[in-house]
């Protein structure tokens, strides 16, 4: 019920924005030729056309050998035996600049000599003759790059999308992949690109329809657990300050996500998520946050759910504090609720939280980068139950040279986790019962991981070697040891973990990373491979 | 050697059409009649030797001019009624039955040679990779060879400016600072437009406990806009009130480097 009234007043509000009409430009533009191409990266965004390209836009036409136009500043160049039509005057040229949001446009004749004319609304009676202003007809040499798709006609809503009918990608590693239909969104706003969805290897969105403050979006997805799977997403944005976007997966991984956000005023905002996953195991997690950012502290009021255990949470918190070339700090204090729906060991409580970073900067010895940082936390239940964990990170790192880097972190962290009702924690903590004990891999009984009543300690020394090829080619080799106490086998973090990675730019549009790794004397074997892929532009 | 890697990945990628080049030549302008002229008392800047014939170059000059020719580059803005534009919107009148080699458009960086006599192109060469020794750019080009109506001459621009081709390949390095209580198990991941902002797109390599790296590959001269993430968007940068940061932009040069910093994340 929470999630759902949430989630409704978020669409609300988000909706309630309206749909901003891009002012002054036309509602859609033809534009079709020999060859028609699209050029995201290049000026923001850059639609090309070669050979007999004709532009049309209401009842005025454009026809020219070349067309290059700018789809962010809304100014189109067409050049090569130009002839406009339908406007208030016909008239032809060598080159003709046109700015879409207001009418302007320059006329460049070579007959019988070269002249310039600045004319309005495409109005030849009214045009004067006159130098062309500097970077005019200033064009993008497009030889050497690849276009995003390409296809013989375009309609474009300025300001709002691209669409291409057939469209085709070419990816320079064999044939252009063709659909029939293909929307790209111009909108200049990073979160109607983002998706609630979990992250995948591989995400290529198909946007089906779009607006200038809404998109819906196809998603071919690829994760090493779910392996391709499809998502349909719905964006909705309201400039730079708010945005709502849900995420539906509905094959193998069965699930519905939403991630709203939301600036109430500058230094005041709240962000929604939910997640529901449908099947056999079905799961409902909400996370609210309202967070203000005073000059000294941010306060944050928090709440989660996950199905029917909820907990609510207010902190205060100081920014990162610099002692210069000494050290940095953080400190946080928390009061929270907790609602265990199980009943065990509680029910209902109430928690009382301090922390606290301590980390000093980088500094260089001997060529060497070394670094520190400490973590503390300590958090009273009402209960009684308290949690304290001290957390030492050391990093060091050397630039062997302009290829190679490398890097070590050892990671110490010590938690104590006590119950002060034994009998309680013995079985809070995961003890196994004494009669039937678990046994493990090498036969001896499974005590628990919080045995000695709740202390343990968990180490990580991590090694990374990193060679940086030309371009953005790598291979990156990582070593872990873990050395935990207690540390059973089978049973934990495993004590050796080695991986090699492989970054590699197949062709100028495509990167692979492919990863393999390996866990060494653990459960019972001696090498548990795994495989990790991963595709980018 | 980045700029070799770059043209053997073009060499190798780029072997479909990529939609730039006309297929064949396009038919040779038709040219209002030829007007002989004689050079004005100020020279134009001449080259000490005329270079030999440049491949690539297709040319309609059959005689050996009196001067060597004056070599401009620059980017085309188009070849029609038998004049060649650049984009500084420099009309020169071209001699007749000059073939334009296939692949020349707009926007086109291209080298020209000019009779210095008849004040004519009378070659054009696609996208140079060689200087010729007194080539020079279409920004100062001698006026005397530019046709202009009187009431559209330019005003005078400054000189000098160059019009460098960008061309290929280049590889860029992002180095991202991150905040004290990132969690020191966590990577951190660019998140590009080229994927749709994808929170996981490129995960980059630890420099230090509190830097990260990563070198991407981009055509030279574009720009990509980019943000920092943890490997979702509820772990997205933030600003120092919380409040929505803006994409980074990086535009693709040699050897470019950005050092950007993250000043909190959304979810810490």
């Amino acid at each position: 019920m929470m999630v759902r009234t949430l989630a409704f007043a978020a669409v609300a509000f988000i909706a309630s924005a309206g749909v901003a009409a891009s002012e002054g430009l036309p509602s859609k533009v033809d534009v079709r030729g020999d060859r028609i191409s699209f050029f995201p990266y290049t000026n923001e965004a850059l639609l090309s056309g070669e050979g007999h390209v004709v532009v049309r836009t209401g009842s005025r036409t454009i026809t020219c050998d070349a067309l290059r136009w700018d789809l962010q500043k809304n100014r189109m160049v067409a050049t090569g035996h130009v002839h406009v039509s339908g406007g208030a005057t016909t008239f032809d040229g060598a080159a003709y600049v046109r700015d879409l949001s207001n009418g302007d446009g320059f006329l460049m004749t070579v007959d019988p000599i070269p002249a310039t004319y600045a004319l309005h609304d495409d109005d030849m009676h009214t045009a004067s003759e006159g130098p062309a202003p500097p970077k005019l007809f200033d064009a993008v040499d497009l030889d050497g790059q690849r276009p995003f798709m390409r296809s013989r006609h375009a309609v474009v809503t300025p300001g709002a999308a691209v669409r291409m009918m057939p469209a085709e990608f070419p990816t320079g590693a064999g044939p252009a992949l063709s659909l029939p239909v293909y929307l790209y969104t111009l909108v200049q706003n990073q979160f109607i690109a983002y998706s609630a969805a979990p992250s995948a290897s591989f995400d290529q969105p198909y946007s089906i329809f779009g607006s200038p403050n809404s998109l819906t979006a196809g998603h071919l997805r690829y994760d090493s657990y779910n392996g391709f799977t499809e998502s349909l997403d719905e964006h909705l944005v309201e400039g730079n300050k708010a945005y709502l976007v849900t995420s539906v997966l509905p094959f193998r991984d069965k699930q519905f996500d939403l991630l709203s956000y939301q600036v109430i005023r500058p230094g005041l905002q709240q962000t929604l998520t939910a997640t529901h996953t449908f099947g056999a195991f079905a799961q409902n997690i909400l996370t609210y946050r309202l967070q203000e950012s005073g000059k000294l502290l941010t306060e944050t009021l928090l709440y989660d759910q996950f199905d029917a255990s909820n907990s609510a949470e207010f902190d205060l918190a100081t920014y990162e504090h610099d002692i210069k070339h000494f050290l940095g700090y953080q400190l946080k204090t928390s009061y929270g609720y907790d609602h265990n729906y199980a009943g065990f060991p509680y029910s209902n409580d109430f928690r009382m939280g301090a922390d606290g970073i301590v980390l000093t900067p980088t500094f260089t010895l001997a060529g060497v980068a070394l670094g520190a940082k400490y973590e503390y936390s300590v958090t009273g239940y009402d209960y009684p139950h308290e949690v304290t964990t001290g957390t030492t990170t050391l990093t060091v790192s050397r630039k062997v040279n302009s290829a190679v880097n490398l890097f070590g972190q050892v990671t110490i962290e010590q938690n104590d986790n006590r119950y002060r009702d034994i009998a309680v924690g013995e079985i809070a903590l995961g003890l196994p019962p004494i009669g039937t004990p678990t046994l493990l891999y090498d036969g001896q009984p499974y005590l628990g991981y919080y045995a000695y009543s709740g202390l343990n300690t968990y180490r990580r020394y991590e090694m990374q070697g990193t060679f940086n090829g030309r371009g953005d080619n790598r291979v990156q080799l990582t070593f872990y040891y873990t050395h935990d106490f207690p540390q059973y086998d089978g049973f934990g973090r495993p004590p050796y973990y080695a991986s090699i990675d492989i970054v590699r730019r197949i062709t100028p549009s495509l990167r692979i990373e492919i990863g393999r790794s390996y866990q060494f004397g653990w459960a019972g074997q001696y090498l548990t491979p795994q495989y990790t892929f991963g595709i980018s532009p | 050697m980045r700029i070799a890697l770059a043209a053997a990945f073009l060499a190798l990628a780029f072997t479909p059409a990529i939609g730039l080049a006309a297929p064949s030549p396009t038919p040779a302008p038709t040219l209002p009649p030829y007007a002989s002229s004689t050079p004005t008392s100020t020279p134009a800047p001449s080259p000490s030797a005329a270079p030999s014939a440049t491949p690539g170059a297709i040319s309609a000059a059959t005689a050996e001019p009196a001067v060597p020719p004056l070599y401009v580059h620059g980017q085309v803005l188009t070849i029609s009624g038998g004049f060649f534009v650049f984009t500084s919107g420099d009309s020169l009148r071209v001699v007749s039955g000059l073939v334009i080699p296939a692949g020349v458009t707009t926007g086109s960086y291209v080298r020209i040679s000019i009779d210095q006599l008849g004040r004519v192109v009378t070659s054009i060469e696609l996208e140079p990779r060689t200087s010729m020794a007194a080539e020079i750019d279409a920004a100062n080009i001698p006026r005397q060879y530019v046709v202009v109506s009187p009431r559209s001459a330019p005003v005078p621009a400054a000189t000098g400016q160059s019009q460098a081709a960008p061309f290929g390949l280049v590889t860029v390095t992002i180095v991202v600072h991150v905040p004290g209580n990132t969690p020191s198990s966590d990577d951190v991941y660019l998140a590009t437009e080229r994927s749709s902002y994808s929170p996981a797109e490129v995960r980059m390599d630890r420099v230090d406990g509190s830097t990260f790296s990563t070198a991407v590959s981009l055509a030279q001269g574009s720009a990509l806009k980019y943000q920092f993430t943890r490997g979702s968007f509820a772990t997205v940068e933030r600003d120092r009130t919380g409040g929505i940061v803006q994409p980074h932009v990086l535009v693709a040069a040699p050897n470019a480097k950005s050092s950007d910093t993250v000043i909190r994340w959304a979810d810490l």
